[in-house]
């Protein structure tokens, strides 16, 4: 027998991790490293597949036009060999889907800017964020971790924002690692009427029996204000403080408790607004006790938030939550009130 | 400088510097475990003489390296298969022993030795067609000719450039 072929797989995998990640290797030898034998094709296809990098480039000025995709794979690629092979490369993720076990999605800026000589085949485009993870998740049934990052900080609306994370829950159930790079419109609604809003979302989790269970929640959310047009800059009126507060206390509806039910680490960093000038301003009305969060499992909590948002945080999780912390991180906050004497392990 | 002793699987003795033996992260540990120079040989049941003489032979060259840096998922590291002219020389060996010494690296421990294995066998496969491949390493083509075309077909995508 082949001394080789008696390597464990780990031992293989990192010997071909060598040959398929030099500077030399050609995106055209995967196909004659995997056409050796069983064995190698087995670890190549792992290798290949198991981490999908998607870049989408944002097509003229803001998110309306959609993205053109790429998927950058090996050093030595052109940009222009991405575009060509967008297609393809996509198509191959699909069929050996089930050796997907990261996905990263992240924009970037429009195409035009960094294409020399100009492209001019075919793109592969996609038109709406939301309707492109719900095409894909399905066929990574054993996806781990999920990063979408929004590089340009192209504003979505809040319910673009919950339709893609109910999407995530929903369609990919072993998921354990979320983390969400996002701006979201700030509208000018008081906190009732985004609640309201909240409430009427078709999109809002329906369906609690199959959900994915999360290990750690990182959500890092840029807001962004919405000013009615006819308003001239000089004239505008602040932007609503409670604004995060109201992203905070939707966290339970947006995130099944189901889904949080095991979550150990979790980050809220939540940046774009002007601190409230009064202590009344980032207390809102309308919280009972039925909208806390429980965390249970929870270890790591990092918490950066201004407005009056951490000195509120303990009215949205439950008491229990704190029990296992051992790790607390708060930046860049002015106020803080957690009840450290209810915490048994400080 | 204190020794030690390691009992080879075919139970062989041999004396080794306690630093030498300590490039061995498994025999480090072991050794803090139990504190003080132990009095008797350590069994070393994976590995046998021949391959354990090899492996030591490389740990008294590298016995000064410094640490390996941290981070150990440095894309230097990952990417470059440049091997130093030492190591480059003790690892030509029939592939059995390459082979064995690489299992070895990995049971006791030794990463850097590892690695150099790693990327002597990468360097074997490099700009070779499957045919060469297989020939280099005596391994039978195990596809039926439709699962030869089915690869084709799907690593279509990187076939045109």
């Amino acid at each position: 027998m082949a001394p080789i072929t008696t390597l464990p797989t780990e031992l293989l995998l990192q010997i071909l991790t060598q040959v398929l990640s030099s500077r030399s290797f050609k995106a055209r030898d995967v196909a004659r490293l995997a056409s050796v034998c069983r064995r190698f094709y087995t670890i190549v296809v792992k290798y290949l597949y198991s981490n999908c990098d998607i870049l989408l480039h944002r097509r003229g000025g803001y998110s309306d036009s959609g993205h053109v995709i790429t998927l950058p794979r090996f050093s030595n690629e052109t940009f222009n060999d991405n575009l060509a092979n967008a297609r393809r490369t996509l198509e191959a993720y699909r069929s050996h889907g089930r050796e997907v076990r990261f996905l990263s999605l992240k924009t970037t800026r429009g195409i035009s800017l960094i294409s020399t000589p100009l492209y001019t085949g075919p793109l592969k485009l996609i038109a709406s964020l939301p309707t492109f993870i719900d095409s894909l998740t399905p066929t990574f049934p054993n996806l781990v971790s999920l990063s979408l990052t929004d590089t340009l900080q192209t504003p979505l609306p809040i319910s673009t924002f919950i339709s893609i994370v109910s999407t995530i829950l929903t369609t990919s159930l072993s998921l354990k690692h979320l983390t969400l790079n996002l701006s979201t419109l700030r509208s000018q609604e008081k906190f009732t009427k985004s609640q309201y809003l909240l409430q009427s979302l078709p999109s809002a989790i329906t369906n609690t029996t199959n959900l994915a269970r999360l290990e750690s929640l990182s959500l890092d959310i840029h807001l962004i204000p919405v000013y009615p047009t006819n308003t001239p800059r000089w004239n505008r009126p602040l932007p609503d403080p409670t604004t995060p507060i109201w992203l905070l206390s939707s966290l339970p509806i947006i995130f099944p408790q189901k889904t949080l039910s095991s979550t150990k680490s979790l980050s809220f960093v939540v940046t774009g607004h002007t601190p409230p000038t009064t202590r009344q301003q980032a207390t809102i009305a309308g919280t009972s006790a039925s909208s806390k969060m429980d965390l249970p499992a929870l270890e790591n909590l990092v918490l950066s938030v201004t407005e009056g948002c951490p000195h509120l945080f303990p009215q949205y999780i439950s008491q229990m939550s704190y029990r296992s912390i051992s790790h607390l991180e708060i930046r860049d906050t002015f106020e803080i009130s957690i009840d450290i004497t209810t915490v048994e392990n400080p | 400088m204190s020794q030690i002793t390691l009992l080879s699987s075919d139970n062989v003795e041999m004396k080794v510097d306690k630093e030498v033996a300590e490039r061995s992260i498994l025999i480090k540990n072991m050794l803090e475990d139990v504190g003080e120079t132990p009095d008797q040989a350590i069994p070393i049941p994976n590995v046998n003489e021949g391959v354990l003489r090899k492996v030591i032979e490389w740990c008294e060259h590298h016995r000064n390296d410094p640490p390996p840096p941290a981070d150990e998922d440095s894309d230097s590291r990952k990417k470059s298969t440049d091997i130093e002219e030492w190591d480059q020389k003790f690892m030509q060996v029939d592939q059995e022993m390459l082979f064995e010494i690489i299992l070895a690296a990995n049971y006791l421990d030794i990463k850097p030795l590892l690695d150099v294995g790693c990327k002597t066998v990468a360097n074997m496969i490099k700009g070779k067609s499957p045919e060469e491949i297989r020939k280099t390493f005596n391994i039978q083509n195990d596809f039926t000719p439709e699962e030869e075309d089915q690869i084709r077909r799907e690593n279509e995508w990187a076939e045109d450039r």
